[in-house]
């Protein structure tokens, strides 16, 4: 048996907006484990970014825990969670959020630079991800010069060029077509794989979930099922526990 | 090295170039004017900085060395009894009617020296053979700036005060603020001037090497009740000069207002640059944010742009600079770049774009990057 890369113990979470105070993570425990992709969907509302947030060293839950490679998350302080994510973490959004004014390589070198690789081995490690998302060719184009698929893949190449044990992706495909998605799901799953990364991904397009190993359905707060794929389980390329 | 501050300044450059000529103009336009003031109230005391003397004696209390009146005999008496004292010389001033050759009258400043080769006054400007010059009766010498106002060259005969003169000389760098300064021999003054007699507006004394002139001062200053007389040191009475009209006339108030209005204006435009181009790449701040790197980091990619941004302006600054320098030289406009004003603004203009980055800063914290995930 596998030991989760990362568990929640009993979060919740509330906002207040004026008056009315919404509960939108209630006592949430979850093992979230290496090597495999967990796609996280639900209705709109229903908590999925949030949940990712906490998860990610990215929001403070109101209470509860979160066991992250081991590390009590939220009882470090504000520099250490920024440190344990730049040592740890990849993320992947909606949104690209590339920088325009540097090209594909060098949007995948940035990140490196904060964990002090510099020079000749960064655009090494840089380029080897580039190729890994297919983009070897592509990179020394500009966002601008890409389409939306490729500054994905470029997004992808950025989160993964640390090597990180946690990948993070919210909504990772809603801004790309059905074929660039698929390609996209395929990609985080094959990095799982590959990298034995815990690949957590927030969706609600449907025709992915066929494509992830285990299936976590949220409503209103509450896990309402969890699912584990058996055909991608088998797949030849799963390495072997 | 990939560096996100300089990628963006090149690839971004049409949003930066307003906060690069924000810059360079407040650097400009503070060096040009300070420049300017540093010129025009350094003429002010060309007669004391061009001088060898160590001490000036003149009328109680003048606030500027223009202002000279006739100084009571008895004055040097002091002065000629201290041990320390090596000459004592007079300088006349007077005011007069410069009549061209074709016959147009010019005001002048007449200042009249003692044309001995070691004379003290306009030492620094007039070489032994100018000054022998003016060992002539009626010779007279001008600043090559007045020389087309004076319609003359050397040799030209003009009048003054009605009596004849003859141009011997020209050189650079005796003018005053807004006079036409001409330099004569003490004889001649009292030709053009008859009725100034044998009064004399101030006495020079240099002193022996080694003497403290501000210890001199104290000890030649007129011990009466009612002084007859000031004694100050060469420095003190050039700044005394100088600040006196600086406040006098307001160009001091109005210079320093312009220049802190430039330097506001160049603080809030490349502020409010640097804070757009912030908030344009707000998405891509929060992304490395999540990935982990610091605020601090992301502050540090701000710094460096207005860093570079400040370096920029300096350069384009200190272009335009030399290139004021250049035409106001040709067109012989008093300005003075002591390396302690260019110092000094080369400071300010990275200061100004420092103190605009970190003003900047603050649209940096909402680079939240939980707001990514919606
Ligand atoms: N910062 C916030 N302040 C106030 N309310 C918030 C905040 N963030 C989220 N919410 C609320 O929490 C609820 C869950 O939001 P969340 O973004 O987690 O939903 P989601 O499942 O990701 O939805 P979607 O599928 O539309 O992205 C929503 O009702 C939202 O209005
Ligand atoms: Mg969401």
């Amino acid at each position: 048996m596998v030991a989760p890369a990362l568990s929640s113990h009993g979060i919740s979470k509330a906002f207040t907006t004026g008056h009315i105070t919404q509960q939108v993570i209630k006592d949430s425990s979850l093992d979230i484990f290496p090597g495999e992709l967990t796609l996280v969907v639900g209705p709109s509302g229903s908590g999925k970014s949030t949940l990712l947030s906490i998860l990610a060293g990215l929001l403070r839950p109101d209470s509860g825990h979160v066991l992250s490679l081991g590390v009590d998350l939220w009882t470090l302080k504000e520099a250490e969670i920024d440190r344990f994510r730049l040592n740890h973490c990849g993320f992947i959004f909606q949104g690209f959020n590339l920088f325009s004014p540097l090209t594909a390589l060098e949007n995948v070198i940035l990140p490196l630079q904060y964990l002090g690789i510099r020079g000749g081995s960064a655009e090494r490690r840089a380029r080897r991800a580039l190729d890994e998302v297919g983009l070897g060719p592509r990179a020394h184009l500009r966002p601008i010069e890409l389409s939306g698929g490729e500054k994905q893949r470029v997004a992808i190449a950025r989160a993964l060029v640390k090597e990180p044990q946690l990948i993070f992706a919210d909504e990772p495909t809603s801004a790309l077509d059905k074929t660039n998605g698929q390609i996209t799901v395929d990609l985080l799953k094959r990095i799982a794989h590959e990298h034995r990364a815990m690949v957590l991904g927030v969706t609600h397009d449907p025709r992915l979930l066929s494509h992830a190993d285990r299936v976590i359905e949220l409503e209103d707060g509450y896990v309402k099922s969890d699912r584990r794929s058996s055909t991608t389980v088998e797949e030849p390329h799963h390495a072997p526990d | 090295m990939v560096s996100l501050a300089r990628s963006s300044l090149v690839y971004d450059w049409r949003r930066y170039a307003a906060a690069v000529f924000a810059i360079t103009f407040a650097g400009l336009l503070v060096l040009v004017q300070l420049a300017l003031l540093l010129g025009l109230f350094g003429t002010v005391s060309v007669a004391i900085d061009q001088s060898d003397a160590d001490l000036w004696i003149g009328y109680p209390k003048t606030q500027s060395v223009d202002l000279g009146r006739p100084l009571p005999p008895g004055s040097t008496v002091n002065a000629w009894m201290h041990r320390s004292v090596r000459r004592v010389e007079p300088l006349t001033f007077a005011i007069g009617d410069l009549r061209r050759p074709d016959g147009v009258a010019v005001s002048v400043f007449l200042y009249g020296i003692e044309p001995v080769p070691e004379g003290l006054a306009f030492a620094r400007k007039l070489t032994p053979e100018q000054r022998r010059l003016l060992d002539e009766p009626d010779a007279v010498i001008i600043d090559v700036a007045d020389q087309a106002k004076l319609g003359a060259n050397v040799g030209a005969l003009v009048e003054i005060n009605g009596k004849r003169a003859r141009i011997a000389g020209i050189v650079e760098g005796i003018r005053g603020v807004g006079t036409v300064s001409v330099l004569t021999s003490r004889a001649s003054l009292r030709r053009f001037s008859p009725d100034l007699g044998t009064t004399t507006t101030y006495q020079l004394v240099a002193l022996r090497s080694g003497a403290r002139p501000a210890r001199v001062a104290g000890e030649i200053a007129d011990a009466g009740g009612i002084k007859r007389y000031g004694v100050w040191t060469a420095e003190d009475f050039s700044v005394q000069s100088q600040i006196y009209w600086l406040l006098e006339s307001g160009v001091g108030i109005g210079t320093g207002f312009a220049s802190a209005l430039a330097l506001l204006v160049g603080v809030v435009i490349t502020s409010q640059t640097l804070g757009g181009a912030i908030l344009a790449s707000l998405k891509e701040f929060a992304a490395l944010r999540a990935l982990g790197v610091s605020n601090a980091s992301l502050r540090q990619v701000v710094l460096e742009q207005s860093w570079w941004l400040g370096l920029i302006g300096l350069g384009l600054t200190g272009l335009l600079t030399a290139a004021s320098a250049w035409l106001g030289d040709t067109a012989h406009v008093a300005m003075s770049f002591p390396w302690w004003l260019l110092l000094g603004v080369s400071a300010v203009i990275l200061a100004v774009a420092l103190g605009s980055g970190l003003l900047a800063l603050r649209p940096l914290y909402q680079a939240d990057p939980a707001n990514l995930l919606r």
